[in-house]
């Protein structure tokens, strides 16, 4: 996720964290197939921000670089 | 009478739609996790129970089981419930939604700010929806009120309805007998240890619930936009206030105005305050024709509520500004910022919100750290979150600032304010650093994924932030109104009555009088010495003449065990008896003597170990008892009052000893 730059869309191809924090996710929408655009994710911050079904979401680095996704480009 | 639960995910406008409801005034905010346990209210024969806001029924938080439990006892008795869904946030809502239809609860669906929706130009068909769903939907602002006269025609000719059923095969799978009262405990068992397999049902479930919502959305909703207007302008501003250089520098402008406006605009009326208390009490004295109840109400009650009253400018000034930032959505952003540099010390952006509730009173900052999903951090936030600084201790800083600092010119920024932001920061930084000792010490499991919901940047509700800074303020009125309405009168009498007979106080005033360095030795102030409230402080005296107090200081400190408030009003009400002069609290303290020494008595040492102290001591009883509550054990209460009560006297004695 953090590969992605601001304003570009993914598509999430696999989530490298445990369950428990899976199963959090899915409960925000964030699982594997969904669509997010990210905003931002400043260089001394440590968190990554993002937008999925209109909510916008942060989290921490550390568990972005564990979220796998391909870039989604609109035709 | 009929029970209607309101129920959302967080920060869908739930709370604002029970006070349209109810006409009460529960706390509302542009952030999650506002709402952190059940509040009921009723309208009409209707008993509305406002929930904490949830993302699923797959709970993380104890605020969110508070709402899992409440929804399925109303599933199981068929109570109709109202479904609040944030219309930018359709999508998510829905799924939510689902999951509470396939419990087969009576339901109807409400999709608020539907004035935002309009700005965004998103148009939501709602009869198909309707149709749909097999529910009533009904557009709506819940802050104009917007759509409630729908609303209330589906409660009062019950339009409840179940929904049509989503995937309910999904819940069979995971209990055996399908849904049924010992149905939440299977899913919290299953909740608590994750494996492959449950969490491939979980999802599959919400693979599930996800694309029969898209084909229900793709129906119904026409968005102009893929990115709304407000989210594209939230953007802008975030870009400025989350940058990590700038966004810092403006959180402490921010900061930095909130505290000197508190000083600069509540000067005037505080001084009217004041200069009105003084003269109520003159007149009480010279219109009052019997002389002991001229001299309690004068000396005793008026003297104790000015020390207290005065402070109210100052309370709404607060509370106004924080309320400002709270509903624009800002203190997300703060979140957002202080995230990494909170990590170091066992906290979290989120603990940011509580620990800024704490500036109000620890009591709701204790509770709403049910929002924290990790455990550690949450006893590390419960046990240090006291430490920052409270309304309460407002008027002893103030007061005592004042003394230290006589007032200077008008200039916006004075000296004054810096000292009492300075002030604030001790608090930030032992709390920072008592969570961090917590964290290390305690054995608790740590949650492993942290996230932080941004809300949108909205206008203040004007009516909702006047209201929050009043509610506030009536609060710490009326609180510490009653314990210092009754301390005072007590203060009254063991100060005014002495087991001594008046020859041995004249006596000892002969004494006083040969030896005193002034001169200006007063009887009433012997009379004082060895009252009943003199014996008491004296009691005391040997344990904090190490930090510069005497018996009279020793007196409020003692009072304001019960509430760190009464320490003022203690003050006003000791130094009032006995003397003749009608004069402004602060004036009375500014000038009081020690008669042993001949020095002013509240002199610089002893107002900076003062403040000291009151930094650090938990001078609170219902903090104790919530706690005690929050943290289910006595244990953890007890630790943490002596542990305030010995850093307290640590650093008003090295205060003392270096200034």
């Amino acid at each position: 996720m953090l590969k992605l730059k601001d304003g570009e869309k993914g598509i999430i191809t696999s989530i490298r964290l445990d369950y428990n924090a899976q199963k959090k996710l899915l409960t925000y929408g964030i699982g594997k197939g969904s669509l997010i655009l990210k905003h931002y994710s400043p260089e001394f911050s440590g968190l990554c921000n993002f937008s999925i079904n209109g909510r916008s979401v942060s989290l921490r680095k550390s568990d972005a670089a564990l979220i796998d996704l391909v870039k989604f480009v609109e035709e | 009478m009929n029970s209607i639960g309101l129920v959302g995910k967080p920060n869908s406008g739930k709370s604002s739609l029970f006070n349209l409801l109810t006409g009460l005034h529960q706390k509302v905010g542009n952030y999650s996790g506002v709402t952190v346990e059940k509040k009921e209210g009723s309208f009409k024969n209707y008993q509305i129970t406002d929930l904490p806001g949830l993302n699923s029924l797959w709970i993380d938080t104890q605020d969110e089981q508070i709402s899992q439990t409440a929804i399925l006892q109303h599933a199981n008795n068929q109570q109709p419930l109202i479904f609040v869904v944030n219309g930018n946030q359709l999508n998510g809502g829905l799924i939510l939604f689902s999951e509470i239809a396939d419990l087969q609860a009576p339901l109807c669906l409400v999709i608020n700010y539907k004035d935002e929706l309009e700005k965004n130009e998103t148009v939501i068909d709602t009869v198909t929806l309707s149709n749909q769903l097999n529910c009533e939907v009904i557009l709506m602002n819940s802050v104009t009120g917007e759509g409630l006269d729908a609303l209330v025609n589906v409660m009062e000719n019950n339009k409840f309805k179940t929904p049509n059923s989503f995937c309910r095969s999904q819940y069979d799978t995971l209990s055996d007998e399908g849904i049924n009262n010992d149905y939440i405990n299977r899913l919290n068992n299953l909740n608590k240890n994750i494996d492959e397999t449950v969490f491939t049902k979980i999802n599959e479930d919400f693979a599930q619930r996800q694309l029969l919502v898209n084909n229900i959305i793709t129906r119904t909703v026409k968005e102009k936009t893929v990115d709304s207007k407000l989210m594209l302008k939230t953007k802008k501003w975030d870009k400025v206030l989350l940058h990590p250089i700038w966004g810092v520098f403006i959180f402490l402008a921010v900061m930095l105005l909130v505290f000197q406006s508190v000083f600069t605009f509540a000067s005037i009326p505080m001084d009217w305050i004041d200069a009105g208390f003084a003269s109520l009490s003159d007149w009480s004295s010279n219109n009052i024709g019997i002389p002991w109840l001229a001299d309690l109400i004068s000396n005793g009650i008026l003297a104790g509520f000015s020390g207290v009253l005065i402070f109210i400018p100052q309370i709404v000034i607060l509370f106004f500004l924080l309320g400002v930032l709270e509903h624009t959505g800002y203190l997300s952003r703060i979140s957002h910022l202080s995230d990494r540099f909170l990590q170091k010390f066992g906290l979290s952006g989120k603990s940011v919100i509580p620990l800024m509730s704490s500036w109000a009173c620890a009591i709701p900052a204790i509770m709403s750290a049910r929002m924290i999903e990790d455990p550690k951090e949450r006893m590390a936030l419960i046990l240090a979150s006291p430490l920052m600084t409270c309304s309460a201790r407002l008027p002893v800083y103030t007061i005592l600032i004042a003394i230290l600092i006589p007032q200077e010119g008008t200039r916006f920024f004075d000296i004054r304010g810096l000292l009492l932001l300075e002030l604030y920061m001790i608090g930030v930084i032992a709390t920072l650093i008592v969570s961090w000792f917590i964290h290390k010490r305690i054995q608790l499991k740590s949650e492993s994924l942290w996230t932080l919901e941004m809300p949108l940047y909205r206008m203040p509700n004007w009516r909702n932030v006047f209201y929050n800074a009043y509610s506030k303020t009536k609060s710490f009125v009326v609180e510490a109104g009653k314990i210092i309405f009754i301390i005072s009168i007590l203060l009254w009498v063991l100060a005014s009555f002495s087991p001594k007979s008046d020859a041995f106080i004249d006596k000892k005033f002969e004494e006083y009088s040969s030896i005193s360095k002034t001169g200006k030795i007063e009887r009433e102030s012997i009379a004082l010495e060895y009252s009943y409230a003199g014996y008491m402080g004296k009691f005391i005296e040997p344990a904090i003449i190490p930090l510069g107090y005497d018996w009279k200081i020793g007196i409020a400190l003692i009072t304001s065990f019960a509430a760190r408030e009464v320490f003022v009003g203690t003050l006003a009400t000791i130094y009032s008896v006995g003397s003749e002069e009608e004069k402004p609290v602060i004036n009375k303290l500014r000038t009081e003597v020690n008669m042993q020494t001949g020095e002013l008595r509240f002199n610089r040492s002893t107002s900076i170990s003062l403040l000291l102290f009151y930094a650090f001591a938990l001078q609170c009883m219902s903090t104790v008892a919530i706690v005690k509550k929050e943290s289910a054990s006595w244990k953890y209460a007890a630790l943490q009052f002596f542990g305030f009560l010995a850093l307290a006297y640590f650093f008003a004695l090295i205060g003392y000893r270096l200034f």
